[in-house]
């Protein structure tokens, strides 16, 4: 009985033993596989909030940009539309954006209420700035997977949470990046600090998160900072009343919205 | 009560307003009022003196109610014009209405504008606003048009647009009285007895639009019956005078935009019933034209495209007219061809944003150029350079070159 009982007992830490080990080897990832996870996290199905752009020069002065913003994640594409609400120079002007997860081209269209008509703009100004920020196009939104291959580089704690280092390099030679460094919460998903670098390899600019939350059980990036380092300008983004799943129906992604704002 | 049997679209105005402000009482939203101050130096470059000196005081409200699931908001964009040299005021509202949104209706009752087609800074299927011939130089683009008084119902099947726009009283085109002049025969005198069209319910102008935007393409129907903006010139070679005189118009047309990488192709093209003509020798055939005037339809087409490279945006259109079962006694060409030509560049993270636009007409042989630079100095403060030259041919406008300066608060 007491040999019999031993192997029991030697067979079970075997077996918990391979599965700690198994674990581990799983934890192990690829640079594509961690930003699988991070493109792949959970964060909803649509999602509203308020963003506040502080454009900052290298004086120290400031500019805001006041906008809110509604997206929604339909089969097989994301579509999104932002209202300007302050300052009044640009109150009213709309921006609406459907990006596709397939090949077709993805569309863009802006209301300028001075004209009062909406107007088709090409979408294929990824690479500009966005309304004078140091945010692209391409920043603001969701880079494709298959746009970088991943490598990790390293593990390095930030601000006391462990990270994974992925360097991404896009496999467009005419990108407007040669490489993006990006820390990786390793638990969360969230990438926690950014260096982009240009086509030189010189270090462009620095994308800081300030603060997150779990909102509505998504974490949520609420204040971060992108820094330019060769000009010495800075864009803050803070993001408030951010919901989450409520409901966003279809036709706030129309024509008819654009027109009449928020 | 005169004002109310003078104008209808006061009247439904005045009345809505009340209406649905006793509707609405207590559920009235904060209001939203911003103010700007203008100040515009425009030079003679011909006469080498000044050419105006304005103050404009320009006033941005906006109120929101609610009830239930029905939402409206009151518009007002009053604006007081001061000329320093000739102290001349003039006070208007440039846009007033009230909007109420439904689920799936909106209406818009109020003075207004509607801006319809893919082009910019021509008219093709854009014909709701008429022009204002008089403004000069043109600093904004919109305000070559005058807002006019209209009921606007929106409907919304599919996510698409149908638009219907009802206007109670026509309104004309405001002409520069040097082409009016310049159309006059020597010893003829104007009559400006028929130029007004009587305000009743025959008289009013209709329009129709169905517009949607896709991930392929845009596009727009139109339809019109109205009168023609700008008046033909009839002619009584008896008593010797010209007579200004509006015609009705049926229109049918329509407008789409795609996109193919860096390019924007657009598109517009409309069908004009009821077109007047002048005759170029009228004396020659008063038996079968005895105004000079004859009447024939008209196509109008246009095809452009924007083309976007390193922050530049360029863009192309060309526009051509061609007057349908043409005959040769008409003084127009039967073909009139124009091309627009924009370059657009932002520096400075958007605070410089400097703009030249040309405009061809290849009928005519005359050239405009229209080069602009704007500063934000600030969100509050913005200060704007600009000209309006005649490069090439007869132009009936001075060359002008205007400092501006606005102060938003």
């Amino acid at each position: 009985m007491n040999k019999k009982l031993l192997a029991v007992l030697l067979l079970s830490f075997l077996l918990i033993f391979t599965g700690i080990t198994t674990e581990s080897f799983a934890e192990e990832l690829s640079g594509k596989e961690i930003m699988e996870k991070v493109y792949n996290r959970e964060t909803g199905e649509d999602r509203s909030a308020n963003l506040k752009m502080i454009l900052v020069n290298k004086f120290g002065d400031e500019r805001e940009r006041d906008i809110k913003q509604f997206n929604r994640q339909f089969d097989e594409v994301e579509k999104k539309i932002m209202f300007f609400t302050a300052p009044s120079d640009i109150r009213g002007t709309s921006f609406m954006n459907w990006t596709y997860n397939n090949d077709r081209e993805d569309a863009q269209w802006i209301y300028l209420p001075a004209l009062g008509k909406i107007k088709r703009i090409s979408s294929e100004n990824k690479n500009d700035y966005f309304m004078g920020s140091d945010f692209t196009y391409d920043d603001l939104g969701e880079r494709n997977l298959n746009e970088d291959t991943h490598k990790l580089i390293k593990n390095e704690k930030i601000d006391g949470e462990n990270c994974f280092v992925i360097e991404s390099t896009p496999v467009d030679k005419d990108d407007m990046y040669s490489k993006i460094l990006s820390w990786v919460s390793q638990d969360k998903w969230i990438e926690l600090k950014k260096e982009f670098y240009d086509k030189n390899g010189n270090h462009l600019k620095t994308l800081t998160v300030i603060e997150y939350k779990e909102i509505d059980g998504i974490y949520t990036v609420t204040h971060s900072e992108m820094n330019n380092v060769q000009k010495d300008h800075k864009t803050i983004l803070k993001l408030n009343e951010v919901k989450y799943n409520t409901g966003i129906s279809e036709d706030t992604f129309t024509e008819r919205q654009m027109k009449l704002g928020f | 009560m005169k004002l109310l049997k003078n104008n209808i679209i006061t009247s439904i105005f005045i009345f809505s307003f009340i209406l649905l402000s006793s509707l609405f009482w207590g559920n009235v939203n904060a209001a939203y009022v911003s103010n700007s101050l203008t100040a515009r130096y425009v030079h003679n470059l011909e006469a080498e003196s000044t050419y105006e000196k304005v103050l404009i005081y320009e006033v941005d409200y906006e109120q929101k109610f609610s009830r239930n699931d029905i939402f409206g908001k009151l518009y007002m964009n009053p604006i007081f014009k001061y000329d320093v040299d000739t102290e001349n005021e003039d006070f208007s509202i440039k846009e007033g209405y009230l909007d109420l949104y439904l689920q799936n209706f909106d209406l818009r009752i109020g003075k207004q504008k509607m801006t319809w087609g893919k082009s910019d800074g021509v008219v093709v299927t854009n014909i709701i606003n008429p022009r204002d011939y008089n403004v000069h130089p043109v600093v904004e683009y919109s305000d070559q048009y005058q807002n006019v008084e209209a009921i606007k119902a929106n409907f919304y099947p599919n996510n698409d647009t149908l638009e219907i726009v009802w206007i109670p009283e026509f309104k004309s085109a405001q002409m520069d009285p040097n082409i009016l002049q310049s159309q006059l025969p020597s010893n003829f005198t104007k009559d400006d007895s028929k130029k007004d069209i009587v305000s009743e319910f025959e008289n009013s102008e209709l329009f129709i639009r169905y517009s949607s935007i896709g991930q392929k393409y845009d596009y727009e129907l139109m339809t019109g019956y109205s009168w023609e903006d700008e008046p033909t010139i009839h002619k009584d070679f008896i008593n010797q005078k010209v007579i200004p005189q509006h015609h009705r118009l049926f229109t049918i047309g329509g407008s789409a935009s795609t996109m193919y990488g860096p390019f924007v192709f657009k598109g517009e093209g409309i069908y004009i019933s009821g077109e007047h003509y002048n005759i170029a020798k009228p004396i020659l055939h008063l038996n079968d034209y005895p105004e000079g005037v004859i009447e024939k339809s008209e196509i109008k087409w246009l095809s452009g495209v924007d083309y976007n490279y390193e922050g530049y945006l360029f863009s192309f259109q060309f526009v051509q007219q061609a007057i349908l079962d043409y005959s040769d006694i008409i003084f127009e060409d039967e073909y009139r061809n124009q091309v627009t030509f924009l370059i657009q560049k932002d520096f400075m993270r958007t605070k410089l944003n400097s703009e030249i636009a040309f405009h061809y007409n290849l009928t005519e042989d005359v050239l405009m150029t229209n080069p602009t630079i704007s500063y934000d100095y600030s969100d509050d403060i913005n200060f704007k350079v600009g000209a309006n030259i005649n490069l090439e041919g007869e132009s009936f406008k001075e060359d002008v070159i205007y400092l501006q300066t606005e102060y938003l608060f």
